[in-house]
């Protein structure tokens, strides 16, 4: 992506990942909601499972290239690898909390309750508040290089929650379901495995459409952060000019 | 002795400090505009301006505690901007700002002691430096709470005196003291350049000022303006040409 | 390199010496915490329950490292607030210690502080939820290995929110999820030693000792990283 081309957030990847949304979107629905058949145990709400996997995978993924990017603007110190960090916890945050969503409304119906005190789910709750932090941080007064530079090691450090999570269920026995692929109660596969891979395409593609349009946005306003400076140095000399020293 | 082998060094001398067009900002203010000044070793400048003239952050940035948003910034032939190199420019410079740096629940001498223990200087020194800044004895055991500004301000003064960098970089050094206080910062900054060390101060204190300097810069907008304006260039200084 | 790590402890151990802010602040705040949470929990404590008994003989040991968290988090909040007085961290940029130094030495400063205050709150405990002692061994480790990671972890994050204008609830908030883990650990290993009952044993314990020698590493590696202002 060359920097001088970028004047809006559109762009020809975020239009075609777009109009692939649109077009997947209702086969998704149609597949998920009507043709998958409820489940023997589980029933209608297996149907969450179709969203709620998917978003732990844009999630898990968001964090881990927060991870990366946090780490590159540390090694590179070039402001690109800091907005993308920034971008992509922000989508990050936005799918966990559909993970957490989701995850509430299934437990009503197959646990009996929206919140369970269950290893993952709580360590999940922890792993979002811990990234609204690290937005938090990112919004801190100080100086932008300071501010990029300590939200890049916090970057780093709040990825020790997602691998909280992810082995949570192995560390502590817990009622959760196990990881899908490898066990559990619901088998993947025939029409499930397709909603349910429609859903992963669809996530996916949304979650990387907000990444892109977030991180331009950042870009132009990092642009126009610049600009403002250049006409802002261009008063303060003129200040200097008009000023009769004492 | 102010004049170090410096690695990479672009200009033809070494100056002691050295700035191209330097643009800084603070919190997206351009706080400096495009500083472009040149100070040779054992000089003594006065840099004057009115408030929010950038004096501060000038001196800030020069001991790496701001950094540089464009334009080119070496002291003591170190690159500021360089945060590999930080820890060797640090060691050549020491800022006396309006902060005081001292730990207020920490009597005089435990926060002396403790700076130059800090800074791998004899402690034999700060009994030294006390005496130069001329607080008396019995001051020595009190918390820095109890004193009052100016015991206070010479106290931060007995810092940079135990450290002995090679750049010293002062802001309002005279701000807060009586007749006495203000002849000891006079003597401190003669003898410093004395040992070979380079001296950058502000004050708001004109006639003073350019008493005791070589050179008089003045900053308003954030940059320097043109010498023409000013008092005679430096002759005090040592530049080598080579 | 250690050496100054040890100034830089006995230089904030003394300020706390002057000052008694966490002994006679900290200290009380903590037991009012203490006395409240097992009010909370079972209000009819005056009469001589045994549900109610047994009820907060159970949670005790949550109860104590939630508190411990409290305590934590005005450490740290304390370790920075003297730094930040005076631009005192400004002054410790500028002499020769290394960065890594000055993390050594604030969290040295901060386990001896939290490890007194486990000590002081832990009887406290004891006597107040009467409770029994299994394994007091595991119970002197798990202390240590957790002040010493509540420390470790604490002064990371409070240079992440130093020189913010709200230094103290952005440090709870980042500090608090940082440290689930530790207060989770801490209370398995608390209740194994308290009650006895033998399931992993000695695994929490070494899991907050693994815990804080990681930690201590990241932020050795990683103060310089935080502390620099350009």
């Amino acid at each position: 992506m060359k920097s001088a081309e970028i004047t809006s957030t559109k762009s020809k990847t975020t239009t075609v990942i777009g109009y692939l949304v649109v077009a997947m979107l209702p086969i998704y629905l149609a597949f998920g909601l009507a043709v998958a058949e409820p489940h023997s145990e589980q029933g209608e709400s297996v149907r969450l499972l179709f969203v709620h996997v998917p978003s732990v995978l844009v999630t898990y993924s968001a964090f881990l290239v927060v991870l990366f990017s946090s780490a590159m603007y540390l090694r590179k110190k070039t402001p690109y690898w800091d907005l993308l960090a920034g971008a992509s916890a922000e989508v990050g945050v936005v799918f966990c909390a559909v993970l957490l969503f989701s995850g509430a409304v299934w437990g009503r119906p197959t646990w009996g309750t929206y919140w369970e005190w269950d290893p993952r789910m709580t360590s999940t709750a922890v792993m979002f508040i811990s990234y609204l932090g690290y937005l938090a941080v990112r919004r801190m007064d100080l100086n932008p290089t300071v501010r990029s530079r300590r939200a890049a090691v916090l970057g780093i450090l709040s990825f020790v929650n997602v691998i909280v999570v992810h082995y949570s269920i192995d560390w502590w026995r817990s009622l959760h379901q196990g990881r899908t692929f490898d066990q559990g109660n619901v088998q993947i596969e025939g029409w499930y495995l397709f909603s349910f891979s429609l859903g992963l395409a669809v996530f996916t593609l949304s979650g990387l459409w907000l990444l892109i349009h977030r991180f331009r946005t950042l870009y132009l306003e990092r642009q126009l952060d610049l600009v403002d400076l250049d006409s802002a140095i261009a008063e303060r000399k003129s200040e200097a000019k008009t000023k009769v020293s004492p | 002795m102010a004049r170090k082998v410096s690695k990479g060094s672009e200009g033809l001398f070494d100056a002691a400090v050295c700035f191209s067009s330097v643009v800084a900002t603070l919190n997206g203010f351009p706080a400096l505009s495009g500083v472009s000044l040149e100070v040779a070793p054992k000089e003594i400048v006065f840099l004057r301006g009115g408030n929010g003239a950038g004096k501060s952050t000038m001196l800030r940035l020069c001991a790496g505690l701001i950094p540089v948003h464009s334009g080119s910034a070496r002291v003591a032939g170190v690159d500021v901007s360089d945060r590999s190199n930080r820890r060797l420019l640090r060691s050549k410079v020491e800022l006396l700002g309006h902060e005081l740096g001292l730990y207020e629940d920490l009597s005089v001498i435990e926060n002396l002691e403790f700076w130059a223990d800090i800074n791998r200087v004899e402690r034999s020194s700060v009994r030294l430096a006390l005496e130069k800044v001329a607080l008396p004895e019995r001051t020595y055991g009190l918390a820095v709470s109890e004193l009052s500004a100016g015991q206070k301000r010479r106290c931060s003064l007995a810092k940079i005196i135990i450290k002995r960098p090679q750049i010293w970089l002062l802001d309002e050094p005279y701000a807060g003291l009586d007749t006495g206080g203000v002849a000891i910062v006079d003597s401190l900054i003669t003898d410093a350049r004395h040992a070979g060390a380079t001296c950058i101060f502000t004050s708001h204190d004109q006639k003073r000022g350019q008493s005791i300097a070589d050179r008089t810069v003045e900053l308003s907008g954030g940059e320097i303006v043109p010498t023409s304006t000013l008092p005679a260039p430096p002759q005090k200084g040592v530049i080598n040409a080579e | 390199m250690l050496s100054d790590a040890w100034r830089i402890a006995v230089k904030d151990l003394t300020i706390e010496l002057r000052t008694r802010l966490l002994l006679a602040q900290v200290a009380p705040f903590s037991l009012i915490v203490l006395i409240l949470f097992g009010f909370a929990v079972s209000p009819d404590l005056l009469v001589e329950s045994e549900a109610a008994r047994s009820l907060i003989t159970q949670v005790a040991p949550g109860l104590f490292w939630v508190t411990i968290l409290f305590v934590c988090l005005f450490t740290i909040n304390r370790s920075f607030s003297i730094e930040a007085r005076n631009g005192a961290m400004t002054s410790l940029k500028l002499s020769a210690v290394d960065a890594s130094a000055i993390y050594l030495g604030k969290v040295l400063a901060a386990v001896f502080q939290l490890f007194v205050l486990q000590v002081f709150l832990g009887t406290v405990a004891f006597a107040l939820y009467r409770l029994p002692l299994a394994d007091f061994g595991m119970l002197f480790v798990t202390a240590i290995a957790a002040s010493v990671a509540l420390a470790a972890i604490g002064v990371l994050y409070g240079a992440v929110s130093f020189g913010s204008q709200t230094p103290e609830t952005l440090n709870a908030l980042l500090l608090l999820p940082a440290v689930s883990p530790v207060m989770l650990a801490a209370t398995r290993s608390s209740e194994i030693a308290t009650f006895g009952e033998n399931s992993v044993a000695w695994g929490w314990a070494l899991l907050l000792i693994g815990m804080a020698a990681f930690y201590i590493s990241v932020g050795v590696l990683m103060f310089e990283s935080l502390l620099e202002d350009s």
